[in-house]
């Protein structure tokens, strides 16, 4: 890691309006990085040419002092958003050399914004999956390892590229998507900071799909501060989304006032699973400790349908999916086998084009959207999901955010959950709910396992209200002070 | 007694993340562990038939237009039932009073002009496809 490589968006940000160094001097670092870097199979595409022709551009806009807020600054873009002539595949083989005509509205703002784009981020197949091992690229691998042990671990998923990349310095910050945990879980595991956007506070447009009415994008950083910039630059109403919401963007970074004297942190009693991991336990109980010791008032809730979210997530997330992805056909774009008719085409092309894991829930929600079953699976679930939103409508009477761990387990090994796809699922116990309400959440690294690896801490918030949770996860992440970094094996 | 245990369930009948110091066997030999009882009961985990036969797979498989093999339908109903067994479990839920969300974020659908806001773009838009010619799309003869 060079001098460069180690700030963090904010201070590489203020040191290049400084004229520390110029825009290309720290792409170019990070282009190096990533070079030396690809053991971990981060990016699935780089494309260093154009990074620093961007960055050229910048230094010419803060040569004049025109830069904009994030002049200069070198992002990962996960394989999930459109960019425009920039291959685009959301790591699957059915858009196999697919090359969007146009640019997703989220980077488009980033790009407004001054950003460069260092490359392309791996994820799994269209975001389905939380081990990044369900990608037609192969797996992303965590720069984190075991204590005195050097089995490769997965990064989390499905934004498993873009916490890889953070994590070991080859991107100042990533996009990324949350669908049921897609960001915060990737960033627990990678000790990064992720924050999932109210659902509607970013524009989906451009975002390939996979359950509309769950997915949001939302960054992957090193820290709170991070976040706060890049979400204010993410963020925004956008015509071409309907579900985007018309409703002004605050100042994020101004929201980090340190100060959460008189605030009600929320305790679910519901996410203390019994025989939960001790570590994990001990680390809520310490979480809650450094948030009293800021002035925080903590109040115990009860979210009395926690334990129905995942059931009722795996009926609403294949459903949606399973009609998102009725467009891969071999028509309009990428792979197309040759059949003996129309049909035969369809069902060859998305026979190899689909993995197991895409292919398993296209199935489930085709069979749970089938006639006969719609209302008892379907209707049943978005039910359950108007109890689980009421749920924490109840809880937000007595609370203004609440308090979780982001994770039950730290990361575990490659290889280890695949062939078991409800104990895969299982990762999203504690995030999916956020998903379902529509809610903001973000996860803080917080501390170290016993065998060395990161864990995280989630804060969960009320509608639109990513000021109040950025500024609870700032005391969070002040307390923790967590300093931990991996050990670059991965440069030769 | 379930110290040790995650208190989830897992398919096989083992707990989930047995590497992580829970070696419970909560249906060895069709007998069930006292010890995870009470992990049953919290949790509902109902372990029947298979729901989904290798018809209803062969069923569903051509309604999703995936061409599946017959040597892949027994693997995919064990998982798919798998699935489905496992979110029945929302059965046990009262929800007579309750209606279905319809947005995860309370808000109007917008309408706009019914206008042009782009310029034409045919040739963006097939420069992906399999075949195109004339710039329309081209794929496998429908009609006879």
């Amino acid at each position: 890691m060079t001098e460069l490589t180690k700030l963090t968006l904010t201070e590489a940000r203020d040191k290049l309006v400084a004229k520390e160094f110029t825009a290309q001097e720290l792409t170019q670092a990070y282009v190096s990085a990533i070079e030396a870097a690809r053991p971990l199979n981060a990016y699935v595409l780089e494309t260093a040419d154009k990074a620093l022709e961007m960055a050229k551009a910048s230094d010419a806009r803060l040569q004049k002092g025109e830069g904009g807020a994030l002049e200069g600054v070198p992002l990962g873009i996960k394989d999930l958003f459109c960019t425009k002539d920039v291959r685009t595949t959301a790591c699957s083989h059915i858009l196999d050399g697919y090359v969007p005509a146009y640019e997703s509205s989220v980077t488009a703002n980033l790009w407004a914004d001054g950003a460069v784009l260092l490359g392309k981020l791996n994820n799994d197949e269209f975001a389905m999956g939380s081990s990044n091992e369900t990608s037609f690229e192969g797996p992303a691998v965590n720069p984190w390892r075991r204590k005195g042990d050097d089995t490769q671990l997965v990064p989390g998923g499905s934004s498993g590229g873009s916490s890889a990349a953070v994590a070991a310095h080859i991107a100042l910050a990533t996009t990324a998507t949350d669908t049921g945990g897609s960001i915060r879980q990737p960033a627990a595991f990678t000790g990064t900071v992720g924050l999932k956007p109210t659902y509607g506070r970013c524009p989906r447009w451009g975002v390939i799909a996979f359950a509309s009415s769950l997915d949001q994008p939302g960054p992957i950083t090193r820290t709170v501060r991070d976040a706060a910039v890049m979400l204010k630059s993410m963020a925004g109403f956008d015509p071409k989304d309907t579900t985007s919401a018309d409703v002004p963007v605050p100042d994020y970074e101004a929201a980090l006032t340190g100060d959460i004297r008189g605030l009600k942190v929320g305790i679910p009693k519901e996410y203390r699973v019994d025989g939960m991991a001790a570590e994990i336990d001990a680390l809520w109980q310490q979480g809650i400790d450094w948030l009293k010791q800021a002035g925080a008032e903590i109040v115990d809730v009860s979210l009395p349908h926690t334990k129905y979210a995942l059931p009722a997530y795996y009926i609403v997330a294949p459903a949606e999916a399973s009609s998102n992805l009725a467009r891969y056909d071999g028509v309009r774009y990428g792979l197309r086998v040759d059949g003996d008719n129309i049909t035969d085409m369809y069902e060859k092309t998305r026979a190899a084009g689909f993995g197991d894991e895409v292919k398993r829930r296209v199935m489930v929600g085709t069979y749970v959207l089938s006639a006969g079953y719609y209302d008892a699976y379907y209707i049943k679930a978005q039910k359950v999901r108007t109890l689980i939103s009421q749920d924490f409508a109840k809880a937000y009477e007595k609370c203004d955010v609440l308090l979780t761990p982001t994770t039950p387990t730290p990361a575990f090994g490659i290889g280890e959950n695949i062939d078991d796809p409800l104990s895969m699922y299982l990762n999203d116990v504690f995030t999916v709910t956020a998903n379902l309400a529509g809610l903001p959440g973000i996860s803080v690294p917080a501390g170290l396992s016993a065998n060395g690896l990161p864990l995280g801490l989630q804060l969960i918030g009320k509608s639109f209200d990513e000021e109040t949770l950025l500024r609870t996860a700032g005391v969070l992440e002040e307390a923790a002070a967590f300093t931990a970094a991996p050990e670059a094996w991965w440069r030769a | 007694m379930y110290a040790d245990c995650r208190g989830y369930l897992h398919h096989s009948g083992l707990c989930w993340l047995q590497g992580s110091g829970c070696s419970d066997n909560l249906r060895a030999n069709g007998v069930l562990s006292l010890r995870c009882v009470p992990v049953l009961l919290k949790f509902q985990h109902k372990v029947g038939p298979m729901s989904v036969d290798q018809n209803t797979v062969r069923k569903v498989a051509h309604l999703a237009r995936i061409a599946v093999q017959e040597d892949e339908l027994d693997h995919f109903a064990k998982e798919m039932s798998t699935i489905l067994d496992w979110v029945e479990q929302l059965s046990e839920v009262d929800t007579d009073q309750v209606e279905p969300m319809t947005s995860a974020v309370a808000q109007n659908m917008r309408l706009r002009a019914d206008e042009a806001t782009s310029p034409p773009l045919r040739d963006e838009v097939t420069r992906n496809a399999s075949g195109s010619e004339d710039g329309f799309f081209a794929v496998p003869k429908v009609v006879e």
